[in-house]
C-alpha cells in the first residue's frame, strides 16, 4: 500500500514537474521580447511599417511583445530572418517562396484575376484546416496582407496584345525567376532589377515595360516613363501579397492561427488602399484589354505557371487550389475544362 | 385712403431696402478696407513678431484661430494665400503635439500589456496625425496657388526674402504632410507624388542662405525615394551632413528635425540619439538666431518628442526635466574613487 502510494506520489510529482516545465517553456516562448523585422521600401516612415505597428499592437493580446526593426532592403530582411536575427519578418509572396513554397505560390503570375477571388483564396488558406500547409521546416506563415494587383506599365500604347511585346525590354525583379520565364514567353527581353531600379529604368527609357501595383505610380513618378504615349494594361499580372513569417519554435502554440485570423480581418482595409491607388491614377493611362486578348494573356500565363510548377518553382497544390477557386468564380473559363489543368 | 396707405407702405419698404443696401455695401467697403490693411499688417508685422518668439503654444493658437479669420477676408478681397502657408503650418503643430501624446500613451499601454488602451491610443494617434497631415497639405496647396506646382524645370521668381521663407515652409509642410499621412493610414489622402517634386524644388532656394534646410529637405526626400534623385552620383548622406553643419553654424536647428527623421526612417536609433544629444549640446553652446526663435522652438519640440518616445519605450516615462540629450542607458564616465584611497 505504502509502495503504491509512493509510486502514485512520484507519478503525480513527475506530472507536476512536467506540467510546470511545459508551462515554463510556453511562458518563456511567449514572454521573451521578439524581433519583428519589417520590410518597407520607405523604412519606418512607410505605410507597411505603419500597418505592422497595428499588427504588433494586436499581438500583445496574444502574449507576444514585439520590437520592430525597419528594413529598406527586402533581401536583407529575409537574410536576417534566415540567420536568426529576426524572430518574424514580413516579405512579399515572391520572397516568401524560399521559406514556404505553398504560400509563396500565392503571388504566382495570372493566378488570381480579381480581389474577389483573392478574398476567397485567403479565407481558404487561412482556415484552421489549412494550418498544416502554413508550416514548412522551421518556418510558419502567419499572415497575408494584400498589396494590390500588379499591372504592366508600357511606354507605347501600341503594345496592346501579347504578341506586341516581342523584342521589347521588360524590367523584372531579380529575385523572381518566374517573371523571367513569363517575360521570355511574351517574347520580350527580361532586365533584372531591384524594386527601385525597375522604375528608374522605366522612367529613363532603359526598359520599355515595367510592372507594379498602382501604389508605386505616385511615389516613383511613373507618369514620367508613361509620357507621352504609354499606358497601363488593365490586366492583373499577379496579386502582390505581404506575408508575415515566424520561426515556429519561438512562438507559442496557436499563435499562427490567431495571427492569420487577424490579418484576414484586415483584408478590406488593405484592398481599399490598393483600389484607391488604382482609382487615383489618371484615367487616360489605363488601357482596357479586349476579351479576346484577355483570354490570350490568361492562357499564356497559365502555361507559364504549369511550366514553372514542373520546374519546381511553383507549388502544385497551391496552383490547384487557385485554379479551383478561379473556376468557382467563373466556371465558363476554358481552363476549367482544359485537359492539362493545374 | 386705402391707396394712400399702400403708397406709404411701398415707400417705406423701398426706403428700408435702400437703407439696408446702403448699410450693407458700407459694411462691405469697410470690411474690404479692414482686410486690405490687416492682411499686409499680419504679413509684415505679426509674422516676424511670431518668428522671433519661442512661444510655440502661441504660434499654435494663432495658427488655429487666425487662419479661418484671415481667410474670411478672401470673400471680399484678395485671399491671404501666402499668409495661409504659414498659418496652416503653425496650426498643424497643435494637432501634432496631440499625436505625440497619444504615441506615449500607446507605448505605456504596450509596456503594461493593456491591449485595449494601446489600440485606443493608436486610433487617436492616427486621427491626430491625419489632422496634422491635412493642415500641412493645405499649407502646401497654398504654396501651389501662390508659386505654382513645384517640381518643374523652372523656379518661381521670388520678389523678396520673405517669399523665399514662405516657400521653404510650404515645401517642408508638403514633405511632413506625406510622412504624417502615411503614418495615419492615409486619412488625409495626401498624394505621395508631391515628395519627389518638393525634392527638386528645394533646389530653388539657396541652402547657404536658408540655414541648410533646402539641402536637408532634399536629402530627406532622396533617402526615402532614391529614384527621385536627379542623378545617382549624389551622396544623400553627405548632403545631409553638409546641410546640418550650415544650419548649426547659422544658429537655426530646423535641419536637425530632418536629420532625425532620416535616421528614424532607417531605424537607426543610435543616429536619432546622436542628433538629440548634439541638439542639446548646441542649444547650450551656440546662440540661436534671434529672428528664427520659433523655428528653433519647433526643432526643440520635435526632438523632445522623439526623445520622449525613446525614453517611454525603454522606461515607461518621458525625458526627465532638464534631461534632453541624456538617455536612460548612459553610463557615467567619472571614475569612482576607491574608498581605501581616502581612508
Amino acid at each position: 500500500m505504502s509502495v503504491l502510494t509512493k509510486s502514485v506520489k512520484q507519478m503525480i510529482a513527475g506530472v507536476a514537474i512536467g506540467a510546470a516545465l511545459a508551462v515554463a517553456s510556453s511562458v518563456s516562448v511567449a514572454g521573451t521580447p521578439k524581433t519583428l523585422c519589417v520590410w518597407d521600401p520607405l523604412g519606418a516612415n512607410g505605410p507597411i511599417y505603419s500597418r505592422m505597428k497595428d499588427y504588433v499592437t494586436e499581438a500583445v493580446a496574444w502574449g507576444i511583445d514585439f520590437t520592430m526593426k525597419p528594413y529598406i532592403d527586402e533581401r536583407v530582411a529575409a537574410e536576417d530572418f534566415k540567420s536568426g536575427l529576426c524572430d518574424a519578418v514580413n516579405v512579399t509572396g515572391m520572397r516568401s517562396r524560399q521559406f514556404n513554397s505553398f504560400a509563396g505560390t500565392l503571388d504566382s503570375i495570372g493566378a488570381v484575376p480579381s480581389y474577389g477571388v483573392l478574398e476567397e483564396v485567403l479565407k481558404t488558406i487561412s482556415s484552421v484546416k489549412a494550418a498544416k500547409l502554413m508550416k514548412q521546416g522551421p518556418y510558419e506563415v502567419v499572415g497575408f496582407i494584400p498589396a494590390g494587383a500588379v499591372f504592366m506599365f508600357v511606354n507605347d500604347r501600341s503594345m496592346q496584345t501579347v504578341g506586341d511585346m516581342s523584342g521589347k525590354k521588360m524590367a523584372v525583379l531579380e529575385n523572381d525567376p518566374a517573371q523571367v520565364i513569363v517575360v521570355s514567353n511574351l517574347g520580350a527581353s527580361p532586365v533584372a532589377s531591384s524594386i527601385a531600379g525597375m522604375y528608374s529604368k522605366f522612367n529613363n527609357g532603359s526598359v520599355d515595360i515595367t510592372n507594379g501595383p498602382a501604389l508605386v505610380y505616385e511615389a516613383f513618378e511613373l507618369y514620367k516613363g508613361l509620357e507621352p504615349g504609354g499606358g497601363i494594361i488593365r490586366f492583373p499580372l499577379l496579386q502582390l501579397t505581404l506575408q508575415i513569417l515566424v520561426k515556429t519554435e519561438n512562438f507559442p502554440e496557436g499563435y499562427g492561427q490567431r495571427s492569420r485570423d487577424y490579418t484576414l480581418t484586415q483584408f478590406d482595409i488593405a484592398v481599399k488602399v490598393a483600389t484607391d491607388a488604382e482609382n487615383g491614377i489618371d484615367k487616360k493611362w489605363w488601357m482596357e484589354v479586349p476579351e479576346d486578348d484577355q483570354n490570350k494573356y490568361s492562357e499564356l500565363l497559365r502555361l507559364s505557371r504549369i511550366s514553372l510548377r514542373d520546374d519546381g518553382i511553383y507549388d502544385g497544390k497551391m496552383l490547384k487550389i487557385l485554379r479551383k477557386l478561379r473556376c468557382r468564380a467563373e466556371p465558363e473559363m476554358s481552363e476549367c475544362t482544359a485537359a492539362n489543368k493545374e | 385712403m386705402k391707396l394712400g396707405l399702400v403708397k406709404s407702405l411701398k415707400l417705406g419698404v423701398v426706403t428700408l431696402l435702400f437703407a439696408t443696401h446702403m448699410s450693407l455695401s458700407g459694411c462691405v467697403i469697410l470690411y474690404k478696407t479692414v482686410g486690405d490693411i490687416l492682411i499686409p499688417f499680419a504679413e509684415t508685422q505679426t509674422v516676424p513678431e511670431l518668428l522671433a518668439s519661442d512661444d510655440l503654444a502661441s504660434a499654435c493658437a494663432i495658427g488655429e484661430a487666425f487662419q479661418p479669420f484671415m481667410s474670411s477676408f478672401g470673400r471680399i478681397t484678395t485671399p491671404p494665400d501666402e499668409l495661409n502657408i504659414l498659418l496652416y503650418y503653425m496650426g498643424s503643430g497643435c494637432t501634432e503635439e496631440k499625436a505625440w501624446e497619444q504615441d506615449l500613451r500607446y507605448l505605456r499601454a504596450i509596456k503594461m500589456g493593456n491591449v485595449a488602451e494601446a489600440q485606443d491610443a493608436r486610433i487617436l494617434q492616427k486621427r491626430y496625425l491625419g489632422a496634422t497631415a491635412s493642415r500641412r497639405y493645405k499649407s502646401y496647396q497654398k504654396l501651389v496657388t501662390v508659386f505654382g506646382e513645384p517640381g518643374g524645370t523652372t523656379c518661381p521668381k521670388f520678389s523678396n526674402r520673405d517669399e523665399e521663407f514662405v516657400y521653404l515652409i510650404g515645401l517642408l509642410a508638403g514633405v511632413q504632410a506625406v510622412i504624417n499621412d502615411v503614418a495615419s493610414g492615409g486619412i488625409a489622402g495626401v498624394p505621395q507624388g508631391i515628395a519627389p517634386m518638393i525634392g527638386r524644388s528645394a533646389g530653388c532656394l539657396d541652402s547657404d542662405v536658408w540655414w541648410g534646410a533646402p539641402g536637408a529637405l532634399q536629402a530627406a526626400v532622396w533617402t526615402m525615394l532614391p529614384t527621385s534623385k536627379p542623378n545617382d552620383q549624389i551622396d544623400t548622406g553627405k548632403l545631409l551632413q553638409f546641410s546640418v553643419e550650415i544650419g548649426l553654424r547659422q544658429g537655426v536647428r530646423l535641419v536637425q528635425i530632418l536629420e532625425a527623421v532620416v535616421y528614424q526612417g532607417e531605424g537607426d536609433t543610435e543616429g536619432v540619439k546622436r542628433v538629440i544629444r548634439r541638439f542639446a549640446h548646441v542649444s547650450k553652446t551656440v546662440p540661436g538666431n534671434p529672428k528664427a526663435a520659433l523655428i528653433n522652438a519647433i526643432a526643440r519640440a520635435n526632438l523632445t518628442a522623439m526623445s520622449d518616445s525613446l525614453w517611454t519605450e525603454a522606461t515607461g516615462k518621458r525625458t526627465p526635466v532638464g534631461g534632453l540629450g541624456t538617455f536612460w542607458d548612459d553610463r557615467k564616465k567619472e571614475k569612482i574613487i576607491d574608498i581605501d584611497d581616502l581612508l
